[in-house]
């Protein structure tokens, strides 16, 4: 695994943990994105895109299977991470690997999907 | 325990806008849905609205007076069924009142919720500030029906939804 200098964040109710294997960059997300969580994941996404790139990383994961929901003012965080890698033709793939435990996930990632299909993948997670 | 209407049940929470209301509004209102449906993903589209509606009063209020009102009444779609609907009102500034209220109206009128939704989500994209997007989500992911009125200031948004009979088609 390469060393990735991305930090993690942990806030109270919120927290997430990014990755390097190979070629894909991993987020894993927990609790509840909120407004308290906002402005750390907005300024947490422009900054996996950066290490994607450096990195070479051909596919960013972002796995939900551990968020009990996400805010619309957090939703728009990855609209623009997912916006700014289709006008940038950034090279990865993006997937969201989802849990049917939590219903909103599929609804809202749906939305995200039809944002930049080709390129917004949503698996879910066979654990469930 | 909920007001008991003749026709339906009705609950109403008085809060100042601080962001910590947020969470113990949607849990009351997703509990109070509870109550009338046992189907997890209604309950998770209503929580859904809750949350969303919650934090724009949170957000937006221009004083102290906010209100969350839930209830119920029978719904004329089927037998045995209720309508569930969620009600948010504070006060709004002026200029932003003005805003709000051509969003709302249209969101209202747009025939197809899910191409308005895609529509914001595309525009919210290149927007610095805000989101927009969440009477929309409401809209399209929770698939209720949003209705607003505005008076002396004060917005008011109901949010609504047909809970089925367990079992009905």
């Amino acid at each position: 695994m390469s060393t990735l200098e991305l930090e993690p964040i942990d806030l109270d109710g919120f927290s997430l943990a990014p990755s390097l294997d190979g070629e894909v960059l991993r987020v894993v997300f927990a609790g509840t994105g909120d407004l308290d969580a906002v402005a750390s994941l907005g300024a947490f996404l422009p900054k996996v895109h950066q290490h994607a790139v450096v990195h070479g990383a051909l596919e960013v994961q972002f796995d939900f299977g551990a968020l009990e929901f996400m805010n619309s003012s957090c939703f728009k965080a990855f609209v623009t991470f997912i916006d700014n890698a289709k006008t940038v033709a950034a090279g990865y793939r993006i997937r969201f690997i989802t849990t049917s435990r939590h219903h909103w996930q599929r609804r809202s990632l749906e939305a995200l999907r039809r944002l930049a299909m080709g390129i917004v993948v949503i698996q879910s997670d066979s654990s469930d | 325990m909920p007001t008991r209407h003749p026709l339906g049940d009705e609950v109403m929470l008085c809060f100042p806008p601080r962001k910590s209301y947020v969470a113990p509004a949607t849990d009351f209102v997703t509990c109070f849905c509870g109550e009338h449906t046992a189907d997890k993903a209604t309950l998770s589209r209503v929580q859904l609205a809750a949350h969303e509606l919650s934090e724009n009063v949170v957000k937006y209020a221009a004083d102290e007076a906010c209100t969350l009102r839930v209830r119920t009444d029978p719904s004329d779609e089927d037998d045995g069924a209720v309508s569930l609907s969620i009600t948010t009102e504070n006060a709004v500034q002026p200029d932003a009142l003005t805003r709000v209220e051509a969003y709302l109206c249209a969101l209202e009128a747009a025939a197809n919720p899910d191409q308005f939704y895609d529509e914001q989500i595309a525009e919210t994209a290149k927007r610095a500030n805000g989101s927009g997007l969440g009477l929309a989500r409401i809209r399209s992911e929770a698939a209720m029906d949003i209705r607003h009125h505005s008076e002396d200031g004060r917005l008011r948004i109901t949010a609504t939804v047909v809970l089925r009979r367990e079992g009905a088609a």
